[in-house]
């Protein structure tokens, strides 16, 4: 099993997809500034 | 972190909520609670893995420590609603990148009800923040 990603360490750049079922590469949401992720375990 | 928003963007920061049920049920959910961060969604789970976010044990996702808290919530007027979308057993995690790609702050939650302080979280976004104006 791969270890968790730390904190010092390269972020995973995972394909998500938006609303729109559009996929997008995560670390778009960092490139242009600081992104606080916040993983939930489901929506609604 | 919603009642944060004015400080996360002070801080120069963007709020990006990963979630896991179909891209309609994000889209959905957002729109009607009128979420003014990015709504995106791992179906698969992917996302959450490779951050190192894993499924949970009853106890950490359905212990007193989650259910209680949940209970006060469903008798509020802050609950989110219903469950049925999504993996319920995700523990969740909250992480903050900076422009390099770099991790600066990680919490993986210990229960479905561990969210870290938004305090902390705002903490080492100053201190990115801080970083860069002296860069």
């Amino acid at each position: 099993m791969t270890p968790a990603p730390q904190v010092g360490g390269k972020a995973p750049d995972p394909l998500v997809l938006d609303a729109a079922g559009e996929e997008v590469r995560l670390s778009g949401f960092w490139r242009e500034r600081p992104a606080i992720l916040a993983f939930l375990r489901h929506f609604g | 972190m919603r009642d944060d928003r004015e400080r996360i963007d002070r801080a120069g920061a963007g709020l990006v909520l990963v979630g896991l049920g179909t891209p309609e049920q994000t889209g959905e959910f957002c729109a009607a609670r009128g979420v003014p961060f990015a709504c995106l969604t791992s179906p698969d789970r992917s996302a959450h893995r490779s951050f190192g976010l894993r499924r949970g044990t009853p106890d950490q996702v359905a212990g007193p420590r989650v259910w209680l808290p949940w209970l006060r919530n469903q008798m509020s007027d802050r609950h989110q609603g219903s469950f049925g979308q999504g993996d319920v057993a995700q523990l969740p995690g909250t992480f903050v990148v900076d422009r390099s790609g770099t991790i600066r702050y990680a919490h993986r939650a210990r229960h479905s009800n561990d969210n870290p302080p938004n305090d902390d979280v705002l903490r080492v976004l100053a201190a990115v923040r801080e970083e860069a104006r002296e860069a």
